[in-house]
C-alpha cells in the first residue's frame, strides 16, 4: 500500500495516539492570498442564554473576540484563500468541511498530518457555471478541528463558511441583493441569516485535549445533551465581541417587500434536527423554499447534455414547512411568508437511536 | 473485525494464501483456504464452483473480538454450523451469487468471471486526449468484490435458502421489503426452507426482526444485492452506469445488550434503548477499516472490500455513460451505503461531493423533486454528507473528480495517491470502547494515481 497507508499499526491505540504531527509545514504552490484568515486557538469559559456556563475551545482572529461559533469565513468563488492556523500549545488542524482540496489542505492528521507550529491552508473555491451541475462551489460550509474531531468539534472549535459566486454576466446583481450561486435568485443582503443547532453535553467538557485516544474509557459513545442551542445571527452584522453568539430571531421580508431574505442552516450537533416552519398560532406554513444542499444547488439534471437549470426555474420549487438535516448538514433557503407578521422556527433536536425529541427551541421570525 | 494477535493462530500471510489458491488450482481458489484456516478470504476467490442451488444459513452464536480486542457476544448468518464455544464462530457467510440460469456460486467477485482489480483499483483504460491528467475507465470489465453477509441475485433468478436455527430460542430470517422474503418463526433447532424470486434490482437488508432492531444489533443481518442480468455494471436496466461497485455495511454494537442476550433476557428496545460502544463498516473499525493494520490479510480485504479507489475522471451527472464507446466510458464507482444499525448515520465524505441516486429502492428523480413529510428532499443531488436511517439504503456514485477546489499546479504535481477520509459524522460513531478517535465507522478513499503515471502497483 502507498503513502497515506504506508505506516502500519499494531493497535487502535496506536493509531489513535500516533497521528502524523509536523511543526510548521510548507504550503506547496503558494500562491498570493485575495482573503486571509487567521484562526487561533483559545479556551475560555462562555456564558450562555440559559445561564450555563461552559469550557469552550475555538478559533479566534485579530479583531473576533473569543466566541461561538468561531469566526466567519466568506469568500468568493476563484478567490485564493489562506487559512493560518496557529494551534498553540496542543496539536489541531482545520479541516474546511465541504470544501475539497489537495489533501495537505484538506486537515485530517491520518491522511495528511497535525499541526503542532503554524500552517497555512490554501485552496480556490471553484468556479460556477450558470446551468452546469458538474461546477461551482458556491453555498454553505463549516470548518473545524479535525484532531480528536469527536471531542473538539463538540467543544466548539468550528466556524462557518460561506462561498459567495462569481458574478456571471447574464445574472447581474443589483445594489442590496446577491445571489446564493451564479445562477441563483436574488436576495436580501441586510437580512441573510444563519441558523446553527448546537447542543451541549457537559460531562464532554470537563475532558482533556487527547481524552481517550490511549483506550481510557471517556464515554465518548454517549452523547447526552443536557442543554440545546440555536446559534447564529444577521449575517449583515459582524459577529463580534466574542461570546457566544446566539439567533434570538429572524426577520424576514414577506412576499413583496424587497428581495427574499436567505435562511443558511447547519447542524453543530451529533445528532439530526428539523427545522419547522409554522404561523403564530403553530399552524404549518410552507414559507421555505430549499434552494442547495451541502453547498450544491437542486437542479434538474435530465437532459444528457443540456443546461440544468435550478429546478425552481423549470417550475418545481422545493418548498415545504418542514426541513430534516442531521450532522454536518447544510441547506440554504429562502424564507418567503406571504404577508408581514409574525411565525416561528421551531427547532428539535432528535435523539440518534430512539428518534425521541430532547429539545425544541422556538425562533421567532418577524415578516416585514 | 478479528482478534488481537494473541489470541487466535497465525493468518495465512498474503503470500502463503497466494501459494496455498495455486496449489490448489482455478476452482478451489484462496477462499477454501483461508476459510479452513479460519480466516475471511482475502483474495480474489472468483467461483468457487457452485452446485444444488440452495445456500445454508446457520443461526450461530459465538465472542467475537471487537477493534480494541474486546470480546462481544454476537450471533449471525453463518455458512456452517458452530457452537458458542468455538474460536472462530460462524456468523456471517462469504459472498455467494444466485445466477438466473440456477447456478449458485461462492465467490467474493462479481461477476466471478470478471477482471479482478489489483487491491480493489481498477486500473483506467487511457488518459484523456488533451487532458492528460484525468482518464477514460474500462467500460464493464471490472470486478468488484463484496464484503461478507453479502448475497448476490440476477434479476430472474430464485434465491433458495436453508435456515438452521442452531440457538436456543426461536428465530427468523426476513428480507425486508422483499415479497416471499419471510420465514416466519424458526423453533430452536429447527430447519425452515425458504424461497422467492429475486426483487428487482437493488439493495435490500435481511435481518431477524425480533425485537425490532434487538437481534439485528447482535448481529444476524446481511444485505441482498439484486443486479440486473442483462448489464452487470448498471444499478438498474436503465439506472446509472459503474466502473465497479463497493458495498458499504454500517453496524452498531452493543456489549451490554448482548451480556443480556447471553443471559438469556429478553431486551425490551424501547424501554432500554441501545447504547453502542462499537461502530462497524463492513465488520472492520478504526485502524482495521483503513487498512492500516500489520496484518496483510485484513489490510488487503480492507482494500479490496472497503476502500473505494481509483483514477480521477471527469464524470458528469448529467450522463453515467457519458462518451461511452464500446470499452471505454467516463462514470464514477457506485457505493451501495447499508445502515443495519440502531443510529442514524452521516456519511461524509472528503475530496469529492457524492452523487445520491435513490433511496430504499426508489429511484430519485432528476427534474421534479419534492420533500418527504419528514423534511427529507427527494431529488438526485450532490451531496458531502448523505444521511442514513436505520435499516435505509441509500445507492450513490463517487465521481473520483480531480479535487475542485485544489490548486490546478497542486494537482498536475501530484506524484502520489490522494487518500480522503469518509467517515461518519454522528460523530459518537468515530470512537470505540468510550474513546480512541478513529476507531469507529470511518473509511478512505483514494484518488490514485494510475500505474501508467508512475503510481503504485
Amino acid at each position: 500500500m502507498s503513502d497515506a497507508h504506508a505506516t502500519t499499526f499494531a493497535t487502535q491505540a496506536a493509531f489513535a495516539s500516533g497521528q502524523p504531527h509536523e511543526g510548521s509545514p510548507v504550503t506547496e504552490f503558494r500562491r498570493t492570498p485575495d482573503r486571509v484568515f487567521l484562526r487561533k486557538f483559545f479556551n475560555r469559559r462562555l456564558r450562555f442564554p440559559d445561564g450555563a456556563e461552559h469550557e469552550i475551545w475555538g478559533f479566534e482572529d485579530e479583531k473576533s473576540g473569543r466566541g461561538l461559533p468561531s469566526p466567519l469565513v466568506r469568500v468568493t468563488e476563484g478567490q485564493v484563500m489562506h487559512g493560518i492556523l496557529k494551534p498553540s500549545k496542543k496539536v489541531h488542524t482545520i479541516h474546511w468541511h465541504g470544501i475539497e482540496p489537495d489533501p495537505r489542505n484538506d486537515g485530517v492528521g491520518h491522511t495528511s498530518f497535525e499541526v503542532t507550529g503554524e500552517y497555512t491552508y490554501q485552496w480556490i473555491a471553484e468556479p460556477g457555471i450558470p446551468g452546469d451541475p458538474n461546477a461551482g462551489a458556491a453555498g454553505s460550509y463549516f470548518y473545524h478541528c479535525h484532531v480528536n474531531t469527536v471531542l473538539h468539534v463538540q467543544m466548539g472549535m468550528f466556524g462557518n463558511v460561506i462561498i459567495d459566486p462569481v458574478v456571471h454576466p447574464d445574472f447581474p446583481v443589483p445594489a442590496g441583493a446577491r445571489r446564493p450561486f451564479v445562477d441563483g435568485p436574488l436576495y436580501d443582503i441586510a437580512t441573510e441569516t444563519l441558523l446553527v443547532p448546537y447542543s451541549v453535553d457537559p460531562r464532554w467538557h470537563q475532558l482533556s485535549h487527547a481524552a481517550g485516544l490511549s483506550g481510557e474509557d471517556v464515554g465518548l459513545n454517549r452523547f447526552e445533551p443536557k442543554h440545546f442551542y440555536v446559534l447564529g445571527g444577521n449575517l449583515s452584522q459582524p459577529f463580534t465581541g466574542g461570546g457566544v453568539h446566539s439567533l434570538e430571531a429572524v426577520r424576514a421580508n414577506a412576499v413583496g417587500h424587497g428581495f427574499p431574505t436567505l435562511l443558511r442552516i447547519l447542524n453543530g450537533n451529533y445528532f439530526p434536527t428539523q427545522v419547522r416552519f409554522t404561523d403564530a398560532q403553530d399552524n404549518p406554513v410552507r414559507i421555505a423554499e430549499v434552494l442547495s444542499h451541502d453547498g450544491r444547488i437542486f437542479r434538474d439534471t435530465s437532459s444528457p447534455t443540456g443546461p440544468s437549470r435550478p429546478v425552481r426555474d423549470v417550475g418545481n420549487k422545493l418548498e415545504t414547512a418542514v426541513l430534516a438535516f442531521g450532522a454536518a448538514e447544510r441547506y440554504d433557503m429562502l424564507v418567503c411568508p406571504a404577508k408581514a407578521g409574525e411565525y416561528r422556527i421551531h427547532v428539535d433536536l432528535i435523539q440518534w437511536v430512539t428518534g425521541q425529541v430532547l429539545f425544541t427551541k422556538v425562533i421567532p421570525l418577524i415578516a416585514i | 473485525m478479528t482478534a488481537p494477535e494473541a489470541e487466535r493462530p497465525k493468518a495465512p500471510s498474503r503470500r502463503d494464501v497466494l501459494r496455498y489458491a495455486g496449489a490448489a488450482g482455478t476452482v478451489a481458489a484462496g477462499v477454501t483456504v483461508a476459510q479452513a484456516a479460519g480466516w475471511p478470504a482475502s483474495r480474489v476467490d472468483r467461483a468457487a464452483a457452485g452446485v444444488g442451488g440452495v445456500l445454508d444459513l446457520h443461526i450461530n452464536e459465538g465472542f467475537v473480538p471487537m477493534v480494541d480486542g474486546s470480546l462481544v457476544y454476537l450471533r449471525g448468518f453463518g455458512e456452517k454450523a458452530t457452537t458458542i464455544n468455538d474460536p472462530f464462530p460462524s456468523l456471517t457467510i462469504s459472498p455467494r451469487i444466485f445466477f438466473a440460469d440456477g447456478r449458485l456460486v461462492d465467490s467474493r467477485l462479481f461477476p466471478p468471471d470478471a477482471a479482478p482489480p489489483h487491491e480493489g483499483r481498477p486500473e483506467p483504460d487511457s488518459a484523456v486526449a488533451g487532458d492528460p491528467l484525468v482518464y477514460l475507465v474500462k467500460r464493464s470489465y471490472w470486478g468488484s468484490y463484496f464484503p461478507r453477509r453479502t448475497i448476490v441475485a440476477e434479476s430472474g433468478s430464485t434465491i433458495r435458502l436453508r435456515v438452521h436455527n442452531g440457538l436456543k430460542q426461536p428465530h427468523s430470517l426476513l428480507f425486508h421489503g422483499v415479497p416471499g422474503g419471510d420465514s416466519g418463526e424458526i423453533a430452536s433447532g429447527a430447519v425452515q426452507d425458504l424461497e422467492f424470486p429475486a426483487p428487482p434490482p437493488g439493495t435490500y437488508v435481511y435481518s431477524d426482526p425480533g425485537g425490532i432492531s434487538v437481534q439485528r444489533t447482535l448481529g444476524l443481518f446481511g444485505v441482498l444485492v439484486v443486479v440486473p442480468q442483462q448489464d452487470h455494471w448498471r444499478l438498474s436496466e436503465l439506472g446509472a452506469e459503474f466502473e465497479r461497485q463497493w458495498l458499504w455495511i454500517a453496524h452498531d454494537i452493543d456489549p451490554v445488550w448482548s451480556r443480556r442476550a447471553l443471559a438469556g433476557e429478553t431486551i425490551d428496545p424501547v424501554s432500554t434503548p441501545a447504547l453502542p460502544r462499537y461502530f462497524t463498516l463492513n465488520d472492520r473499525a478504526g485502524f482495521q477499516s483503513v487498512g492500516v493494520t500489520q496484518d496483510e490479510a485484513i489490510n488487503l480485504a480492507t482494500h479490496e472490500e472497503t476502500l473505494v479507489s481509483g483514477s480521477p475522471r471527469r464524470t458528469d451527472v448529467r450522463d453515467f455513460s457519458q462518451a461511452a464507446t464500446a470499452t471505454t466510458v467516463i462514470t464514477g464507482q457506485l457505493i451501495r451505503l447499508v445502515n443495519a444499525g440502531v443510529v442514524i448515520h452521516q456519511m461524509h465524505f472528503h475530496g469529492n461531493h457524492v452523487w445520491t441516486l435513490r433511496r430504499d429502492g426508489v429511484d430519485f428523480s432528476r427534474s421534479v423533486g419534492t420533500i418527504s413529510e419528514e423534511g427529507h428532499v427527494l431529488l438526485q443531488q450532490w451531496e458531502d454528507v448523505v444521511e442514513l436511517d436505520p435499516l435505509s439504503r441509500k445507492d450513490i456514485i463517487l465521481p473520483l473528480k480531480p479535487p475542485p477546489d485544489a490548486l490546478d499546479e497542486v494537482f498536475a504535481a501530484r506524484t502520489v495517491d490522494w487518500h480522503y477520509p469518509m467517515h461518519c459524522h454522528a460523530e459518537p460513531s468515530q470512537t470505540a470502547a468510550g474513546g480512541l478517535y478513529p476507531g469507529g465507522a470511518v473509511a478512505d478513499w483514494v484518488l490514485a494515481l494510475p500505474k501508467s503515471a508512475g503510481g503504485t502497483p
